[in-house]
């Protein structure tokens, strides 16, 4: 009997009390969801704008829009049309009157794993239309090739650049090229000079002491011709020293060039026998930067599968381009084509 | 009692809140498969930026992907496409090929609707080429694949059986081919077939001497391929309109129809168009 004295004075208001803590809970409630719909820009009057895309790889709904990179809104719905895929932009009203018409949007992406988000980029052509634009327009949409397209087409445009020089180099190597053939002959004529040069030299030491032994005949039968004689015999020994110098220097320019380009022929070796070796590497480099690409790839596609990225990256499928009845018309194109 | 149940009402709401941010985990490709889809959107990229030869390129390993895990869909998709790149490409053989993956002898079951789809390209390839029987019989057999009801193909097939009529000079066929295909396309959905039901209907009023009727159906498809930003269906809407106001002894209104088709073809880079234009506006000699 005491005791329940003593658990009714305990539990006494304990209902008000309740009452008080649920009515605090729900006020809490309601004040955090208010909160975050004011955060959400839930009572900010916003104005839709529409762009129309071939297709919306990377494109999310509530993907942020951006204005010279301050948030400005968001993407609010996308829908296939007969015009591609129409996305509708939700952009704060008070925005819209510093984005002028003629506007165009572009999906960006910050780095290769950053987020991604739309881009409003003023236009800049005054043609194209005065003042701001209003809800409801139109802007053109920029689409933009992706990393992997880029990589592939740099691949594509180097991997003949590299075929053509690997091609090249084993033309040059090849024993029966021309280069080899020309290159030899080069040899053949440079070691030939020296001996060439001591032909010439020994033909002119016999021209001298030929001349040397007419002279006093020539001296007895004719004394005009004599003293032409005379003056020759004095001035050809000289004539023939500087000759003689002139064919000593010859040689031994003929001997530096031989050398140098006997250095040269074996740098031009050397390099030679380097080239398939780098041709080889800058393949494997390229089939290495093609793993890595592919790699990427599929750690992306792999990573798409896996929640939550699989819950905003839209499901890839199959696409088959739209049937047209008339892809066979046009001009010169067969019964199709207007009638004349 | 009052408090519990305004506790459960509480938890309901929260656990409300929860399970509508729950959302059910997409079902997983396979690699090879996502190697076949990754193929063919790259071959769409570079179809619609004009490389159809890279195009091709793509869509036939997308193709050779599909038949290595016999993916029927993917087959027939990237067959139905790659035909599509090689008649822009004007390689007909090739085109006629890549269908036959669904069209010949296969063993794998196709949807119908990708037989009915493949039989209707195999039909226009036939009818750029004059084959006017073989057009006749794919398109016979297309419909057939198509069936009545909720095809969404049956606006091209009788677009196309209209096309095939007026090239065999049967204008009544044709008109009432093009009006079953208007009526179809409307109940679809489908501008771009209602534009060629249209143009299809005005070059059957040019055929018959009907200037006006050919205008006024003409004017309604260019409208609409204007709105759809088609320039190879303007084009041919505006040479359209030309000849019909031409027909109408309107050779001025002729003439500027003949030079906004030339702009036209000029701006989409189709030399054949250009050429075509250009021997139109000279063949309506000097206006006074």
């Amino acid at each position: 009997m005491q005791d329940e004295d003593v658990r009714s004075g305990r539990f006494a208001g304990i209902k008000k009390k309740v009452n008080l803590f649920l009515i605090t809970a729900v006020l809490a409630f309601l004040g955090a969801v208010g909160l975050i719909g004011y955060k959400q820009g839930t009572f900010v009057r916003h104005a839709s704008i529409y762009f129309y895309a071939a297709d919306v790889f990377g494109i999310n709904k509530g993907m942020a829009v951006k204005l010279f990179g301050l948030p400005v809104g968001s993407v609010k719905t996308m829908l296939i049309s007969d015009r591609g895929v129409k996305v509708e932009l939700s952009i704060v009203s008070d925005y819209l009157t510093h984005v002028p018409k003629g506007s165009q949007a572009r999906l960006l992406r910050e780095g290769y794993i950053g987020a991604a988000n739309i881009q409003i980029v003023p236009g800049s052509d005054s043609r194209r239309g005065t003042g701001s634009i209003v809800a409801g327009d139109v802007i053109e949409f920029l689409p933009n090739r992706g990393v992997a397209e880029l990589i592939d087409e740099l691949k594509n445009q180097v991997t003949p650049v590299l075929a053509q020089l690997h091609q090249a180099i084993e033309a040059i190597n090849r024993p029966e090229s021309d280069f080899r053939k020309s290159a030899a002959a080069a040899r053949i004529l440079v070691e030939q000079l020296p001996a060439t040069n001591q032909e010439a030299r020994k033909v002119l030491r016999d021209v001298d002491r030929s001349v040397l032994a007419v002279t006093p005949d020539l001296q007895a039968s004719v004394g005009a011709a004599a003293r032409l004689g005379a003056q020759a015999e004095q001035q050809l020994p000289a004539i023939s020293g500087k000759v003689a110098t002139a064919f000593d220097t010859l040689a031994e320019a003929a001997e530096q060039m031989r050398e140098q380009t006997r250095r040269n022929g074996d740098a031009l070796n050397e390099t030679l026998k380097q080239a398939p070796a780098l041709v080889r590497e800058g393949g494997n480099l390229a089939r290495e930067g093609g793993d890595l690409v592919r790699d990427g790839q599929e750690i992306l596609g792999a990573a798409r599968n896996v929640w939550p990225f699989s819950s905003v990256v839209a499901p890839r499928t199959m696409r088959t381009l739209p049937l047209d009845s008339f892809e066979s018309a046009g001009p010169g194109r067969g019964p199709a084509a207007a009638p004349r | 009692m009052s408090q519990r149940a305004t506790l459960g009402l509480f938890v309901a709401a929260g656990l409300a809140l929860l399970a509508a941010c729950v959302q059910q985990p997409g079902k997983p490709i396979a690699a090879r498969a996502a190697e076949a889809i990754e193929a063919n959107r790259r071959a769409e990229l570079r179809f619609r930026s004009g490389d159809l030869e890279g195009a091709v390129q793509h869509y036939r390993e997308a193709l050779r992907i599909a038949q290595s895990i016999e993916d029927v869909e993917g087959i027939a998709a990237n067959a139905i496409n790659l035909s599509i790149a090689y008649q822009r490409l004007g390689k007909h053989a090739e085109a006629r090929a890549s269908l036959a993956s669904v069209l010949d002898h296969s063993r794998l079951n196709f949807p119908r609707a990708r037989l009915a789809q493949a039989a209707l390209r195999r039909a226009l390839l036939d009818l750029e080429q004059g084959r006017h029987a073989d057009a006749a019989a794919w398109l016979e057999q297309a419909a057939n694949w198509c069936g009545q009801q909720g095809c969404t193909l049956l606006a091209a097939i009788r677009n196309a059986e209209g096309l095939l009529a007026l090239a065999e000079g049967r204008t009544d066929a044709a008109a009432a081919s093009a009006r079953a295909a208007l009526e179809a396309s409307r109940g679809a959905g489908n501008r771009v077939e209602a534009a060629n039901a249209m143009r299809l209907l005005g070059n059957v009023a040019i055929r018959a001497g009907d200037a006006a009727a050919a205008l006024a159906m003409l004017a309604e498809a260019l409208a609409i391929d204007r709105e759809l930003a088609l320039p190879r269906k303007i084009y041919l809407d505006l040479v359209g309109l030309g000849r019909a106001s031409a027909q109408g002894g309107e050779r001025a209104r002729a003439r500027a129809y003949y030079e906004r088709a030339l702009a036209v073809s000029e701006a989409d880079r189709d030399a054949a168009g250009a050429a075509e234009a250009r021997d139109l506006i000279r063949g309506l000699g000097n206006i006074p």
